[in-house]
Formats: structure tokens, C-alpha cells, sequence
């Protein structure tokens, strides 16, 4: 039994739901029993949640092809994409954390695909990934008998034409090879008939050639052939384990062979000296064939012919698995700057869109924007309404930079939109949230913080600050800073209280927050933008929306830092009362 | 996915989960479930009978609220999976940090010894 179905997927996580019921329908199709399909169910959906997550570097339209066959006891969906090289198997399975508290929440996909299916291969060919998955169940009821499966013939009939016959098991072990009364006999005719070299040959071609091939025994550590020597035999490895050695006999770097390899081709072909090093690596056995058999006798037959390109083919595959595997130890620093592009895409996703942000109503206009630096830095911004006229705005910026602050800001995010959505007024939501940063803080990671709540009918804002910078308060006579409560920054000490301040707004106010970023915002010179400068873009903007306001700002810092790289996220928040 | 919560007590609540917990099914209930959980010293417990897949992203939902609903005094433990959504919760290992209990009163009177 063989069937085989696919399907294409956009890299949108929606299709995931798609991708598990058109996987459900195969599974049935296909007889897979519950608990397999269960299982075949999760590991496509880590498998492709991850490639959609972080397989492709711009947001453009990608394919992603499922595939599921199914072969006699054998179901394995296959996941294939031409995202950035990504083997899932390559990380170490991470440790079970001995406790909650240490548990880091992320990285279990992985994990949940290898525990639950065992058979998992990967291999990159073409510049696309590919991921296949092995379930085995029981053969479905009413299937047609099993071909014999692996490399035993199927039996032929015994007639009195031998000469039509290819050889089999029994035919070689009487064929005269030496010392054919051995007790091995039985297994090296075994090799002889599974030999990718000799296999499908009609048997009376080679009788009297295998009886002529000397066979020769190695210990560990014999070199068969060495560069420079020239070789007159093609050689059948039997038994044991030889290993081709391209630079020196001990070097780590080397070519495998298995016993049904045939070795030594390569310079009876082109006539030249041999190029390699070929060490038994365990006591082995060879069977050695003379170039002038070879050529007159061999080749000449088109199933020798055929099964030599096949393993000249085949060398030259191996050959490009290792240069390939060379390469991607190259590619470690490119597994690095993924890392960032991570961290990076963690901190966009947690960031509200909109733009402006609530477009339908009519009592608040407001508009924010996060540009990142050439690093990830920490920086972020928050805004929601808590109550039909109560929203809640935060701006923050995280210390350190990389996977790290990208962490901790979501931490920081996730702490601030559940303590406002219950209600607390801002102080004491930056007391829950330094207490929960102070847990688990060994980094000693810190963020600034400033958040409140604005009442849309009365235009009062409440705000409280952690270390953050000021923000400006806009009306037409000028900008000009709101004192802020004294507050440390967030993270450090548990035992830290904020308090709160309020103003008000009257209608046609603006109010302006921001991180450090914007007035320290380098030109090439490494001068800052500075305060002043942007007091000065602010009152210098033309009256217009809040998104007008936000374009103007980050226009002026454009032009300050011109083509400096930017070593710092720059975050603005700009709100204005219409109430 | 749903969503229902019913109180059992004083502080002590029992959320039905129910449906798919794949992408999808996380993004609907997250809000939902990280602000139910969030109980000064809490008991919750999150009954899985109706949860029919469980995939790492649905773990990240639990593994959030029960490391917060910890930090608080609080405790958040689950309530009767189905035998594959134990076998994920067993092969992440996510069982050694969340306790599973097979039927709800075992777990109450788990939750309910200080």
C-alpha cells in the first residue's frame, strides 16, 4: 500500500487550522490510527508555527507544502519550505527546569516534536528545508500482501536456463569465490547479491570473474591505498569498515565506507594515481577486481555499467553532505543574527498596531511609533482602554539589549496590561510591577516606565513614573515639561513605591511621551538631538493629528542623525485631548 | 476556543477550558485566562476535560499564569486531561511543574491543604 496527498500552506499562522483538518482527512484516508494522529497533528503544527515564526526574513507571501504518504506501515508527513535554513533537530533537547519559578516559558515545540515522534529527519537541498516526520501503524485491514520489504529478492523459479537467471543467494556461494567453504560463505554471498555494484547482474556474466578476484584480508590500521599510487584493482569491501582519508591517514575528516562499497574506481577510470588515503578502520575484508576484468569483461554489461554511475553518483552526493556540513558551521554567526531578528520580532508583536491607533474614536486622537535601533534594544509602548473613557498609556524602555530585553519587556508588558486591566490606579501598578520584575531578576535587568491613565471626558491625566523621562504637555502657547513623581527605575528593589501625579488637559492639548532614545539620538559626530532640539521640532510642527505630529518628530530626528547607525530603539507617543 | 470560569469558594475557582489549543485557540482565550488567574493568592483550577489538542503555544498560556498566579501565593493546577493531552503535558514535562490531577475533587483537596 502507497498513497501519497499534499497540500500548500501560506505562512499565515490562520492556515494552521486548515493544515490540521486537511491532515485529519489524510490520516483517516490513510488508516492512522488516533493516538498517531494525534501526535502527527502536534508535530506539524510546532514544525510549521516555527517555520512561519522565524523562517523568512520580509513578510512577503511564502508556500509552505505539507506532504503525507503512507507505505506499507509507514506514515510520514513531510514538511517543505524555502524559508532560511533552519534544522529544528540541530538544538540540544532542552533540561526539564527542577521548578516553576525556573521555567523558562518558550522553547517546548521542539521538544513536543521529538518526544512524541521519534523518526524525525531534516536535510536542507535546493535551498529548501525539509522535515520529515515517521509515524509506524499497523497495516489497515483488507491491504494487499506485503512485498518483501529490504534487500531479499523476491524467489524466482528454478529452471534449467540458467543463463537468464540474475544470481541468487545460494548461486554465488557455490560460484568459486575463495574460500567459498567458510563459515561466512552464506553472509559474503549475502553482500555479493545486495551489492549496489553487481546486483541485477545475470549470474553467468561474472561466474567464472568473481572466481578469479583475490580477496584480501586488513587489520585495524592498514592502508589499502595511499595518494600517489597508482592501482590497477577496483575493490569490493566485504566485511568490516574501511575509511577514506582525503589529507592525512589519521586525520577526523573522512569518507565512511560500508561493506557492499566498491572503492578504487576513480583511478582505474581515469588511469591516474590514486588520491586518497583508504585505512581499515576496523579488521575488514576486500575483494579485489583487476582493471583489465573490469574493463573487458565488467563493464560491458549494462547492469554493471548503470550500477556504477549509481555509486559514482552517490560518492559525489556524500561528498557534497560534507562540504555542506562545512558550511553550515560556517553559518553559526548567521544562527546569531537570527537570534536578534528574533528578539526583534518578539518585541514588534507585543506591540498595539494601528496607526493611528484608535481611528474610531472621536474623543482621543493618538499615534505611536517604535523604530528600532541596528540592535535590539528594549523599547516599548502600550496603550488600551481600560474603561469606556479610561485609557491606559505606557512607554517603556528595557536595559540591555538582545534576546534578553526582548524578554524582559515582554514580561515587563505582560505584568502592565493585566494589572491596569484590573483597575489599579498607575502608582500601584508600577508597585506590581517592580515586585514581579525583582523576582527571577538575576541579570539585574531593569526598565523605565512611564505609564497613566487618561479620563477622555474630563481630559485629567494620572500618571506615574519609574526613572522614565518627563513627558511634554502641548497647548498653543508651547511645550513644556509635566513634573513627574520621583520614582527608581523598575526591577532593582522590591521594597521601591511609586506615587502618582495628575493634570489636565483642555481640549486641543497634546501630550508627548518618549524614551531616551529621541533626545539622545547620535549624528555622526556622536552629538545628541538633545531636549532642547526637540522642544524646538515640537513647537516648529504644524498643528495637524496625531499622527502629523509623530511624522514631524521622527522626520527631525531623520534629519539630525542622517546616515549615523542608530544605537538606540526611538520611541514616541503622541495623544491629543478632542473630548 | 471557550472560556468559563465558576467560583468554588473563596479565592478558589474552577476555569473550563474548552476546544483546540493551537495557535488560534490560545490567541482567543490569553487575555481572558491570564486576567481569571490573576487572584491574589488564588486557587485555580483549569479543567482540561474539554481541551482536545494542546500544542507548545497552549503550554506557554498555562505556564504563564501558573509561574504569575505562584509569584502571588496563589496556586494553579489542572484538572482531568484527556490521554492525549496528558501524553504532551507528560512529554514536555510540563506535568512536573503544573500538578495534574485526574478528577476535580482530588484536586480541590489538593489545592485546599496549605
Amino acid at each position: 500500500m502507497s498513497a501519497a496527498r499534499e497540500l500548500r500552506l501560506r505562512n499565515d499562522f490562520a492556515e494552521l487550522r486548515r493544515m490540521s483538518e486537511w491532515l485529519a482527512d489524510a490520516c483517516a484516508a490513510f488508516q492512522v490510527p488516533q493516538g498517531l494522529r494525534f501526535d502527527l497533528d502536534i508535530a506539524a503544527n510546532e514544525a510549521v508555527t516555527n517555520i512561519i515564526s522565524y523562517g523568512f526574513e520580509n513578510s512577503a507571501s511564502h508556500q509552505i507544502v505539507l506532504r503525507v504518504s503512507r507505505q506499507r506501515d509507514r506514515v510520514a508527513p513531510e514538511i517543505d519550505d524555502d524559508g532560511r535554513p533552519f534544522d529544528p533537530l540541530r538544538y540540544p533537547e532542552p533540561a526539564t527546569p527542577a521548578s516553576l519559578e525556573e521555567a523558562p516559558i518558550g522553547g517546548l515545540g521542539v521538544k513536543l516534536m521529538r518526544g512524541l515522534i521519534r523518526d524525525c529527519r531534516y536535510e536542507r537541498r535546493d535551498g529548501r528545508n525539509r522535515l520529515v516526520m515517521a509515524g509506524t501503524c499497523p497495516m489497515p485491514q483488507g491491504a494487499t500482501p506485503l512485498e518483501p520489504s529490504g534487500e531479499a529478492a523476491p524467489s524466482r523459479p528454478r529452471g534449467s536456463d540458467r543463463r537468464r537467471r540474475t544470481m541468487t543467494p545460494e548461486e554465488l556461494s557455490a560460484a568459486g569465490i575463495a574460500e567459498r567453504r567458510s563459515q561466512r560463505d552464506r553472509r559474503r554471498a549475502g553482500f555479493i547479491s545486495a551489492s549496489r555494484f553487481l546486483s541485477g547482474v545475470p549470474y553467468h556474466l561474472v561466474e567464472d570473474v568473481l572466481a578469479r578476484c583475490s580477496v584480501r584480508n586488513l587489520n585495524k590500521g592498514d592502508v589499502l591505498l595511499a595518494p600517489g599510487q597508482m592501482n590497477d584493482c577496483m575493490h569490493l569491501l566485504q566485511e568490516g569498515q574501511l575509511r577514506i582519508h582525503l589529507d592525512s591517514p589519521d586525520s577526523g575528516d573522512f569518507i565512511p565506507v560500508q561493506p557492499v562499497d566498491c572503492i578504487g574506481e576513480l583511478s582505474i577510470l581515469d588511469g591516474k594515481p590514486v588520491s586518497a588515503y583508504v585505512v581499515a578502520h576496523e579488521p575488514s575484508r576486500v575483494l579485489a577486481i583487476h582493471e583489465s576484468v573490469f574493463w573487458e569483461v565488467l563493464l560491458p554489461i549494462p547492469e554493471v555499467a548503470k550500477n556504477l554511475f549509481r555509486v559514482l553518483s552517490e560518492r559525489m552526493r556524500l561528498n557534497n553532505e560534507l562540504i555542506l556540513q562545512r558550511m553550515k558551521d560556517h553559518l553559526v554567526l548567521e544562527q546569531l543574527r537570527q537570534e536578534l531578528r528574533i528578539a526583534r520580532s518578539i518585541q514588534s508583536s507585543m506591540l498595539p498596531a494601528g496607526w493611528p491607533m484608535f481611528p474610531g474614536r472621536g474623543d482621543v486622537d493618538i499615534c505611536a511609533s517604535m523604530d528600532p535601533a541596528e540592535e535590539v534594544g528594549g523599547d516599548f509602548y502600550d496603550a488600551f482602554f481600560v474603561g469606556r473613557h479610561r485609557l491606559f498609556l505606557a512607554v517603556g524602555d528595557v536595559s540591555g539589549k538582545g534576546v534578553p530585553a526582548a524578554l524582559f519587556m515582554a514580561r515587563a508588558m505582560t505584568v502592565l496590561r493585566t494589572e491596569a486591566l484590573r483597575g489599579r490606579p498607575p502608582h500601584e501598578i508600577l508597585d506590581w510591577l517592580n515586585a514581579s520584575l525583582c523576582e527571577n531578576n538575576d541579570a539585574s535587568m531593569f526598565v523605565t516606565i512611564l505609564c497613566g491613565l487618561f479620563d477622555t471626558r474630563s481630559g485629567r491625566f494620572t500618571y506615574s513614573n519609574a526613572g522614565h523621562n518627563p513627558p511634554y504637555a502641548g497647548r498653543a502657547g508651547g511645550y513644556y515639561e509635566l513634573p513627574v513623581p520621583r520614582g527608581p527605575l523598575a526591577g532593582i528593589d522590591p521594597d521601591a513605591r511609586f506615587s502618582s501625579a495628575e493634570c489636565r488637559l483642555a481640549r486641543g492639548d497634546t501630550l508627548v511621551l518618549y524614551t531616551d532614545g529621541v533626545p539622545e539620538a547620535m549624528d555622526a559626530a556622536q552629538r545628541p538631538l538633545s531636549e532642547g532640539r526637540l522642544v524646538s521640532l515640537l513647537q516648529a510642527a504644524p498643528r495637524g493629528s496625531a499622527r502629523d505630529l509623530v511624522e514631524a518628530i521622527r522626520a527631525g530626528v531623520a534629519g539630525h542623525v542622517q546616515s549615523a547607525a542608530r544605537s538606540d530603539d526611538i520611541t514616541l507617543m503622541v495623544l491629543r485631548h478632542r473630548g | 476556543m471557550d472560556i468559563e470560569s465558576e467560583s468554588l469558594g473563596d479565592k478558589t475557582v474552577r476555569i473550563i477550558l474548552t476546544g483546540r489549543m493551537d495557535v488560534q485557540g490560545a490567541q482567543e482565550i490569553d487575555a481572558r485566562f491570564n486576567a481569571m488567574t490573576a487572584i491574589d493568592g488564588g486557587r485555580c483550577l483549569v479543567d482540561m476535560a474539554g481541551v482536545s489538542f494542546l500544542a507548545s503555544i497552549g503550554i506557554r498560556t498555562l505556564l504563564i499564569s501558573a509561574k504569575a498566579l505562584k509569584a502571588r501565593g496563589g496556586r494553579l493546577v489542572l484538572v482531568n486531561p484527556d490521554a492525549n493531552v496528558t501524553k504532551v503535558l507528560q512529554t514536555s514535562g510540563v506535568d512536573t511543574l503544573i500538578p495534574v490531577y485526574g478528577e476535580l475533587r482530588a484536586a480541590l483537596a489538593a489545592v485546599s491543604t496549605p
